[in-house]
């Protein structure tokens, strides 16, 4: 236990109250256009909640709460289509940061995160983005190392002054590095996405030469940072996935209830009203999961990677099923680019395939709780 | 990571787990076969006096009564017996849970006097008399008529499904004292003495081969007031009571035993060749068993979550429609893996311990009996409505009266 409990059900409200006021559907619309789709009014409130410094340790003006209070807060992030770079800063930049408390660069950047004054983000996955080996190459040089190679699907790189480069070492060990986005060398290649909602960058290297004092983590120290990582990022998807199903779960409801056909409000049918019932068992039993794997990692974050693919595989799928019964119910308003189902659909479906898939998860899973499938 | 109070919950399972190693009788599921007779009764009976003497038998009682353990506790009694597939108290199911909770939320001080006691001891088998031939899903165009004469009511209509009417001292029945009055608010609800003349108990086939339904047929049957429980007419409210119970509570236990279950269905993977190799080496076969393990996990969360939500706030709700459907659900799923990894040998006529859980080891009847829960207790159905509109506040179906 930490000596502070954080008291969710009003962080949870207060994140929603906020949200609800600066992250509405023609806000997320607007932003879409831009190139970066960062909203500096909402950075601020972010920053004004203390939201980026939630979990940073109190060592580095952070609040030093556990990654389920964070949880909360990305879970209402995607109840309400949000980005604008906290969940990359949080899970994965001050996440990779947390995980070396004693690095030069984890005192000169956890501060500064805390205090909103900087986003971060990691490259951990292979250009096709798969999260079983990196995608970057690295060469030892006289006084550092020459990085080469790329990765796909770095959440919000655009927007990041610090990024974490995951990559193989020719020794064959793994490496965790932090750079400065505008390093010579790195290139952020902006990825369109049917997600509109949220923005992610291809990186490249190539001729990337970084000292010394950029190696986060070398060898079985960086192969543990990045399982952990790797393991906040499936967590954080799920959590992400609840919110978008409970939203759309909501909106779901709602028009069930006001939406009349033969006279009467379409809720009322039977075959509207139980799937609606089936949505509301999806999102419990998904809550229940997620709450699950996150005691587990709060509890012991090295030992809770069964739990984190179980629920990472059991809500995405979750969500990816409510929503698809949503645009379902919505009708033909429901297939419209006006009405939200659509971007609720595409953001459940990317989380559900980010960072591993439902397969790829339960297989880990299968992997750790009984001997390895032969082949 | 020591929460306080842990070293106090181990020290409480290693005692009831002594207790159990100590007491569980062993063989039993051969002993006793798919008859629901004598002998079997006589088995359930003195289980149930075994688990009294260890102080387990009514774990979900309020101490008052025999009960007063923690949530946390109900559930490791759970765990321990689960452990080692100690039987089921089946017989007892309707007294422990659905009499309990009726007599303790709406009967009086000497209806619960008479009752508990006898029920913890083993002296009360008791069964529900709610469903009847036209009133299965719409319980509440019951038929079964209760007219009061002097200082009895005398009750004349047919009852159906009644588990274990033929061994049942007790029912718990629902009859309409006034036929004028809009179906939900005619109804009473009464204990009714199974020895009373007039009640006829045939027994029903089910689809497992197994008789534990029953038709119960009431003719001139006498009522005496004071067996009424709760007021006239509020029958239909107090029923929801038990029903809810039913719903809600029992699952806590049946999830205990769904995680054997899913041990039960690991080892099944490992004997079961597919194409020559181990079905547990099959990919598809993994994922599938990861997913119902999550499930498993999810249920054994959900029943603790409603159950710390019913001690809050006292009484059940809505909620336990989500754990009967997800509960019931599961269970005919996993019972369908099992029939799907155990080949043409669980097709090979067997039967079914009647002191078993749900799940037996007998995948194919363990399956067919899974609509045991689909279908009792008020269809899924049914639940979806009440999910829909008690808890998502849908709009109700037109009624017609």
């Amino acid at each position: 236990m930490t000596d502070l409990d954080v008291d969710r059900d009003e962080l949870r409200a207060a994140a929603r109250d906020m949200l609800g006021r600066a992250s509405t559907s023609a806000r997320v619309r607007e932003l879409a256009d831009t190139p970066d789709g960062f909203d500096e009014n909402l950075w601020r409130l972010f920053a004004e909640m203390g939201l980026p410094g939630i979990e940073v340790s109190e060592d580095f003006d952070g609040a030093g709460a556990r990654f389920g209070d964070l949880a909360v807060v990305l879970t209402e992030l995607g109840g309400h289509l949000a980005s604008s770079g906290l969940a990359a800063t949080t899970v994965l930049g001050g996440g990779a940061l947390a995980a070396v408390p004693g690095h030069t660069l984890a005192r000169d950047w956890l501060p500064r995160i805390a205090s909103g004054t900087a986003r971060a983000s990691s490259a951990l996955l292979s250009p096709e983005g798969e999260p079983g080996s990196p995608g970057l190459r690295a060469s030892r040089t006289a006084d550092g190392w020459r990085i080469s190679g790329a990765s796909g699907y770095v959440p919000d790189a655009g927007i990041a002054e610090l990024l974490m480069l995951r990559a193989l070492g020719d020794d064959g060990g793994e490496l965790l590095l932090a750079v400065d986005r505008d390093t010579p060398g790195l290139t952020v290649m902006p990825t369109p996405m049917l997600d509109i909602t949220r923005r992610f960058s291809d990186i490249a290297a190539s001729d990337l030469v970084v000292g010394d004092a950029s190696v986060l983590a070398a060898g079985a120290a960086a192969a543990s940072a990045v399982r952990l990582l790797l393991d906040r990022a499936a967590l954080a998807a799920a959590a992400d996935a609840l919110g978008v199903a409970q939203h759309m779960l909501d909106m779901t409801v709602e028009y069930a209830k006001t939406r009349e056909q033969f006279g009467r409000a379409i809720g009322s049918f039977q075959a509207v009203k139980h799937r609606c019932a089936d949505m509301f068992v999806a999102v419990t039993t998904a809550r229940i999961a997620l709450a699950e794997a996150l005691a587990a990692y709060d509890a012991a974050p090295a030992d809770a990677t069964a739990a984190v693919s179980q629920a990472k595989a059991y809500t995405c799928d979750a969500a990816a099923q409510v929503t698809e019964d949503g645009v379902d119910l919505h009708g033909g308003i429901g297939f419209t680019w006006e009405h939200d189902a659509h971007l609720l659909l595409k953001r459940a479906r990317l989380d559900q395939a980010l960072y591993g898939d439902s397969r790829t998860h339960r297989r880990a899973a299968a992997d750790l709780a009984w001997v390895p499938a032969a082949g | 990571m020591t929460v306080p109070g842990d070293d106090k919950l181990a020290a409480f399972r290693a005692k009831v787990r002594a207790w159990a190693e100590d007491h569980v009788p062993v063989g039993w599921e051969d002993q006793y076969g798919a008859t629901a007779d004598a002998e079997y009764i006589d088995f359930q009976r003195s289980w149930l006096r075994e688990l009294r003497g260890g102080g387990y038998a009514a774990a979900h009682w309020s101490k008052e009564w025999g009960g007063g353990y923690s949530l946390s506790e109900q559930v490791v009694i759970f765990e321990e017996l689960s452990r080692l597939n100690a039987p089921r108290l089946r017989s007892f199911f309707v007294a422990l849970h659905h009499a309990y909770a009726t007599l303790t939320h709406a009967g009086t001080a000497e209806q619960q006097r008479r009752h508990l006691p006898a029920i913890l001891n083993g002296d009360e088998i008791w069964c529900q008399g709610f469903s009847e031939p036209g009133a299965g899903s719409d319980l509440a165009s019951l038929r079964t008529r209760a007219v009061r004469d002097g200082d009895y009511y005398i009750v004349n209509g047919q009852k159906i499904w009644s588990s274990g009417a033929r061994h049942a001292d007790w029912c718990l029945l629902l009859a309409r004292t006034d036929p004028t009055a809009p179906k939900r608010r005619g109804i009473s609800y009464f204990l009714l003495d199974m020895r009373t003349p007039g009640i006829d108990v045939r027994p029903i086939r089910q689809a497992t081969g197994a008789a534990e339904f029953n038709e119960m047929f009431l003719t001139d049957v006498a009522i005496p007031v004071e067996n009424l429980i709760g007021a006239e007419y509020d029958g239909w409210r107090i029923a929801q009571t038990t029903l809810s119970a039913e719903r809600g509570i029992t699952i806590l236990e049946l999830a205990e035993r769904m995680s054997v279950a899913m041990t039960w269905l690991v080892d099944l993977a490992r004997e079961a060749r597919i194409g020559g190799r181990p079905a547990i080496e099959d990919p598809t076969i993994r994922e599938q068993l990861v997913t119902h393990q999550t499930e498993v996990g999810i249920l054994r969360r959900l029943c603790r979550q409603m159950i710390a939500d019913i001690e809050r706030r006292g009484g059940t709700g809505p909620e336990a429609s989500i754990v009967k459907v997800f509960y019931s659900e599961l269970l005919q799923r996993l019972m369908n893996f099992g029939v799907s990894l155990a080949g043409l040998a669980t097709h090979r006529n067997g039967a079914k311990p009647v002191s078993a859980g749900y799940e037996s080891g007998n995948w194919m009847l363990d399956y067919v009996d899974s609509w045991s829960w689909i279908t009792g207790g008020g269809t899924n159905e049914i639940q979806r409505s009440v999910i829909g509109e008690r808890v998502l506040g849908l709009p109700r179906e037109p009624v017609t009266q």
